[in-house]
């Protein structure tokens, strides 16, 4: 590492953290405006890869559900349907709420305590509305398919056990995000006394 | 040039080495750090199409910059968690063996690397030479918040360099 990049304090008799600071050589960019733009199609690409990612395993849900419709016929194509239409609503929803963005044009404008609450209020709601319109979605397909697996093999102590599993995986998933969402709320908080101070 | 086109290029001029030590206050890998200087140019570039003078330039810069940079340390904390702490705990812990100066800049620079998004920005911002009015604009925190937290600052930063905490914002 070239020693002038990290220069040590020696060459800063007072060690003046503000001085030792300010003077170390640091990498710069300057762009062109032909150069900026080309890196921002660039990003808004990557981030949209990133999102596409989060799409492809609820493609492969929806593959593996519509390979079942060939199979059967009249109402007991309402399992694979109803879960179909839950991943389809879900993938939506993912995209409107927890997807990655680049940074909002207005991060200028905002004091970094309200651009902060903001991003935590975003992402508190969607943890805290995930029965809503992560978990509920799901049910109806869910409940269908434990209802067909009754009708055609009778209720035995494996229906029950996969119907309390299920509802079991549904509560925990609602009561980690919950729990996730109070931490949250915690934090917001903390960032409301703080603005509140200034008002 | 657009409007937008020439700002960015002056922005980037009289704040750019700025822009890199935030960079290497947030960041401690390298090829990770150049990813974000250039996220904090784009998004400076993209959010300069709304600078309509409503805060100074210099203002404007560093709370998009800080912004960017406290949403890419929060998306890096999802697959690298990492215990950042305030500047209260800091101040409670002893400071580190006196490494003869030899590696003060790169002391500084952890110590900064260390501290919670909060008190990081007010941290760099006290380094770049900001006042206290300064960094109450730029963060939204109260003067008597940021006068209690520049007193922990200079605190903190005599124990670990020796140094008279004299001077101040």
């Amino acid at each position: 590492m070239p020693d002038d990049l990290y220069p040590s304090a020696d060459r800063y008799p007072s060690a003046d953290p503000r001085n030792l600071w300010q003077g170390q050589e640091v990498e710069k960019i300057l762009l062109t405006a032909a150069e900026i733009r080309t890196r921002a199609t660039h990003f808004e690409r990557r981030v949209h890869r990133r999102n596409l990612r989060e799409y492809v395993a609820g493609a492969v849900v929806i593959v593996l559900f519509s390979m079942q419709l060939g199979r059967v016929q009249g109402w007991r194509l309402a399992p694979a349907l109803l879960s179909i239409l839950a991943t389809i609503y879900v993938m939506f929803q993912l995209h409107r709420r927890a997807s990655a963005r680049p940074l909002p044009a207005d991060a200028g404008l905002k004091t970094s305590i309200e651009f902060h609450r903001g991003e935590l209020e975003r992402q508190r709601d969607a943890a805290r509305g995930v029965w809503r319109w992560y978990l509920l979605p799901f049910l109806p397909g869910a409940v269908a398919v434990l209802f067909v697996a009754g009708i055609d093999r009778g209720i035995n102590a494996r229906l029950i056990a996969s119907g309390a599993f299920s509802l079991l995986v549904f509560v925990g998933i609602c009561a980690l995000n919950e729990k996730g969402a109070r931490r949250l709320d915690s934090k917001i908080k903390e960032l409301k006394a703080m603005e509140t101070e200034n008002a | 040039m657009s409007e937008q086109d020439d700002l960015y290029q002056r922005a980037a001029e009289e704040y750019g080495a700025a822009l890199g030590r935030l960079a290497r206050g947030y960041e401690a890998d390298p090829d990770k750090r150049r990813d974000l200087l250039q996220e904090v140019h784009l998004a400076l570039w993209r959010s300069l199409d709304g600078f309509r003078a409503q805060c100074s330039l210099r203002t404007w810069v560093y709370r998009v910059a800080h912004n960017t940079a406290i949403t890419w340390i929060t998306r890096q904390k999802r697959g690298r968690p990492q215990m950042l702490v305030s500047l209260e705990e800091l101040d409670a812990t002893p400071a580190p063996p006196d490494a003869g100066r030899r590696l003060a800049l790169d002391r500084l620079t952890q110590l900064v690397q260390r501290l919670e998004p909060r008190d990081r920005e007010v941290i760099l911002a006290y380094l770049e030479g900001m006042d206290a009015a300064a960094i109450g604009e730029l963060t939204g925190l109260s003067a008597r918040n940021v006068a209690t937290k520049i007193h922990r600052i200079k605190n903190l930063l005599a124990r670990y360099f020796h140094e008279g905490a004299g001077h101040a914002g």
